[in-house]
Parts: C-alpha cells; sequence; structure tokens
C-alpha cells in the first residue's frame, strides 16, 4: 500500500495489492505459506483444516496443476487398477456383482511377468538336462549294443542271365528230329557245342564270367 | 538399480541356457544319427553283385559237350574205319562223360547218345542190347524232348526190325509174335510222332 494511493482505503488482509505494487513482508509471508499448503497437498499430506479463503485457493491452485500437468499413476497403482477391473470383470463373468471373487486367486501382473522371467531359465535348464541325459543313454546303449556286421552287399540277382548265356535244353536248336537223321548225333553235337561256345565266349566278354 | 542388475543377470542366464541346450540337442542328433559308426547303406546300385547263376553256360559245361563231341567224333572215325564195336564204344564214352548238375544238355546229349548206339547195336544184330539202350535212355528222362521223341522213333526201328526177323516164320507163334512188334513198332512211331508235335506247338507259342 502505498500512501499516496487516489483510492485511500485503509489497510486490510484481504485487499487484492495492485498488480505492480512489489510486495511487502506480509504478503510475501502469505505466500510462502500457501506455498508451502499446496506442497502439502500435492504431496498427499494435506492439513486437516484449512481456512475457507485458502480452501479456494487450494482448489484452484490443485486444478491449475492438473490442467496444466497430467496425473501420471506409478506402476504398481496403474497395476492395481488393471487387476482389479480383469477381477471385477472375471467376478461379473462368474455371476458375481462386480466384486473380486475370493475363490479366483487373482495374481498381480506385475509378478507373474517377473515370476515367467524367473522361470523361464530354470525350465531351459531343465529341458536342456533331459536332453543331455537321453544322449548321453543312446551313447551309452549303443556302446554296449554288439556291434553288428556290417551289411552285405546285396547278392540276389538283378536280373536274370539272357538265354543264350543260360544252359538250357537244346529242342530249339536242334529241332525235331527225322528218322532219316536219327542216328546224326554228331552233326547234334556239333550244332550243341558251337552254339553254347558262343553263349559262354559273350559271357566270359561282358565280365560275367571270371 | 537392483532390480534391473538381476534382470541383466537372469538374462545372461538365460542365454546360456539357450547355448547349452543347442549343444544338447546336437549331441543328441548325432547319437541318434551316427547308427554306431556302422556305414551308412550304400546307394542303390553301387552294391549289387549279379551272382553267378548255377544255369549258366560256364567252362564244366563246355568241357563235358566238348568231351562229348570229341567221342562222336572219335565213334564216325572208327565207323568209317569198319571198326563199329570200337565205334560202340566210343559212343559210350559220351554216357559216362560228367556234366554240371542239372544241365539240360546233359540229359538232351546222352539220348542222342543212347540212340544212335541202339542204332549202332541194332546194325550190329544185337537187338535186345538196342532196346536197352532206349529203355534205359527213356527212363532217364525227365521231360519230353526232341532227343525222347528220337529214342523212340529208334525204338519203333528196333521193334520193326524184330519184327521184319519174323516175316518169314510159318510158326504160328512167331506170325502173332511179329504181329505184336509191329504193332508196338506203330505205338512207338505215334509217341515220337505226338512228342514231336506237341513241342514244335510249344516252341511256335500255341497252345
Amino acid at each position: 500500500m502505498r500512501p499516496d494511493d487516489p483510492t485511500d482505503l485503509p489497510p486490510d488482509d484481504d485487499a487484492v495489492p495492485a498488480p505492480d505494487a512489489p510486495a511487502d513482508a506480509s504478503e510475501r509471508a502469505r505466500a510462502k505459506a500457501f506455498a508451502e499448503l499446496i506442497d502439502k497437498v500435492v504431496a498427499g499430506r494435506p492439513p486437516a483444516a484449512v481456512p475457507s479463503e485458502q480452501q479456494e485457493l487450494l482448489e484452484v491452485a490443485t486444478a491449475l496443476r492438473a490442467s496444466v500437468r497430467p496425473v501420471e499413476l506409478g506402476a504398481s497403482r496403474r497395476s492395481a487398477i488393471v487387476e482389479s477391473a480383469l477381477a471385477a470383470a472375471i467376478d461379473r463373468r462368474a455371476g458375481g456383482h462386480g466384486r473380486v471373487s475370493a475363490s479366483l486367486p487373482v495374481v498381480p501382473i506385475g509378478r507373474a511377468a517377473a515370476r515367467r522371467g524367473a522361470r523361464t531359465p530354470w525350465l531351459i535348464a531343465a529341458t536342456t538336462s533331459l536332453v543331455a541325459a537321453a544322449a548321453l543313454t543312446l551313447w551309452l546303449r549303443d556302446r554296449g549294443a554288439p556291434r553288428a556286421a556290417p551289411p552285405a552287399p546285396a547278392t540276389a540277382a538283378a536280373a536274370p542271365l539272357p538265354l543264350e548265356l543260360r544252359s538250357r535244353p537244346a529242342d530249339p536248336l536242334v529241332g525235331a528230329i527225322p528218322a532219316e537223321r536219327a542216328g546224326a548225333a554228331l552233326d547234334r553235337i556239333d550244332t550243341i557245342y558251337a552254339d553254347r561256345l558262343d553263349g559262354f565266349r559273350a559271357r566270359t566278354m561282358s565280365g560275367g564270367l571270371r | 538399480m537392483t532390480s534391473l542388475s538381476s534382470a541383466r543377470a537372469w538374462t545372461r542366464l538365460t542365454r546360456a541356457a539357450l547355448r547349452v541346450l543347442v549343444v544338447a540337442l546336437a549331441a543328441l542328433a548325432a547319437c541318434t544319427g551316427s547308427d554306431d559308426g556302422r556305414p551308412a547303406a550304400p546307394p542303390p546300385g553301387r552294391v549289387t553283385q549279379v551272382t553267378q547263376p548255377e544255369d549258366g553256360i560256364d567252362q564244366h559245361l563246355m568241357i563235358a559237350l566238348s568231351q562229348a563231341k570229341n567221342f562222336h567224333h572219335k565213334a564216325k572215325v572208327y565207323m568209317s574205319d569198319g571198326k563199329p564195336d570200337l565205334a560202340i564204344a566210343a559212343v559210350r564214352g559220351v554216357l559216362a562223360v560228367t556234366f554240371p548238375a542239372g544241365a539240360p544238355e546233359a540229359e538232351d546229349v546222352r539220348a542222342d547218345a543212347r540212340a544212335l548206339l541202339a542204332k549202332l547195336l541194332l546194325a550190329q544184330g544185337q537187338a535186345d542190347a538196342a532196346m536197352s539202350e532206349i529203355d534205359a535212355g527213356l527212363a532217364a528222362a525227365t521231360r519230353d524232348s526232341f532227343f525222347v521223341a528220337n529214342l523212340y522213333t529208334v525204338r519203333g526201328e528196333i521193334l520193326e526190325a524184330q519184327a521184319a526177323k519174323l516175316d518169314g516164320a510159318a510158326a504160328p507163334d512167331d506170325v502173332t509174335r511179329a504181329r505184336e512188334l509191329k504193332r508196338q513198332a506203330i505205338v512207338a512211331y505215334d509217341k515220337s510222332i505226338a512228342i514231336n508235335e506237341a513241342l514244335q506247338r510249344q516252341l511256335m507259342g500255341r497252345p
């Protein structure tokens, strides 16, 4: 308050100082006390009782702070809200009325993820152990088993010999023997021998006979 | 800070466990796939060995045929030299040739030798000995063949020759005997004809 103020208002704590007026000591003290009050409210430690004029200011300050800086929930708080919503949904499907059923074990999301993460190495280690045990068992079994002889080459004939390379009746070669040739055995043995010699040579030349 | 270090430690542990798991799986695959070091099955077509079939023309068969051939030539020389006894002995040598077991040529060659032997014996007037050779040849036959048919033909010739000897006889028994021999000769020729026809149909592929 300046002494040469034309309004000449009496000093009043509730009076609103002029915008450009320098703050005096009492105004600074009141501002400091209000700032401490806001800090306590923001920190979650509001005072038990607040003067009505300060209550209004406090609400305005809280609204302003919320408008310029959205509130971010902590991870635990977020998980708790989601879990409670899930539990409520489960409970509703089970016929409840939106409250978490006591019979349904609800595992907190964060804890479940942490539990999975903690189990993974142990699961892998268990699987590895089983595989190693199987490999060891197979190895020991094969060592203990008597060694089988290497498979013999297949000895089945791939195909029968051609007819001309086989020992066979001489009927097709000789044909019917007329009566006047009944004693011509020499001619027939010559024919048979010549034919079989051809077959024998063919078989020898082809490498089928050693 | 502590939870971050713990998470990193778990991650490292997980990666290490995964590496060990991969190694163990590889070992397991090796154990199941190696088959105890036994050689793997060779590719088909590489180890198949064509067998030496017993019915293939081999050296033993050729030696036997060569011996039979030589005995026949020897008999021809003896016959041309007027030595029928030596010729008969040479033909008997054919019957003594050892052929490979089961060789079809053996039966054919022996039957043909017996037919020739019977004709030589018949020419020497030994009709009964000739018939014995024919009977022995027919008894040894395991299948019909042109050589068996030829044995029946020679059998008919022997019977015909025996009947011809009785043609001039006046005794009623000889007449009856001659008639019976001729009948048997016809039966033998018919048998030879039947065998030949059946074999020719078979060789021509007709039923």
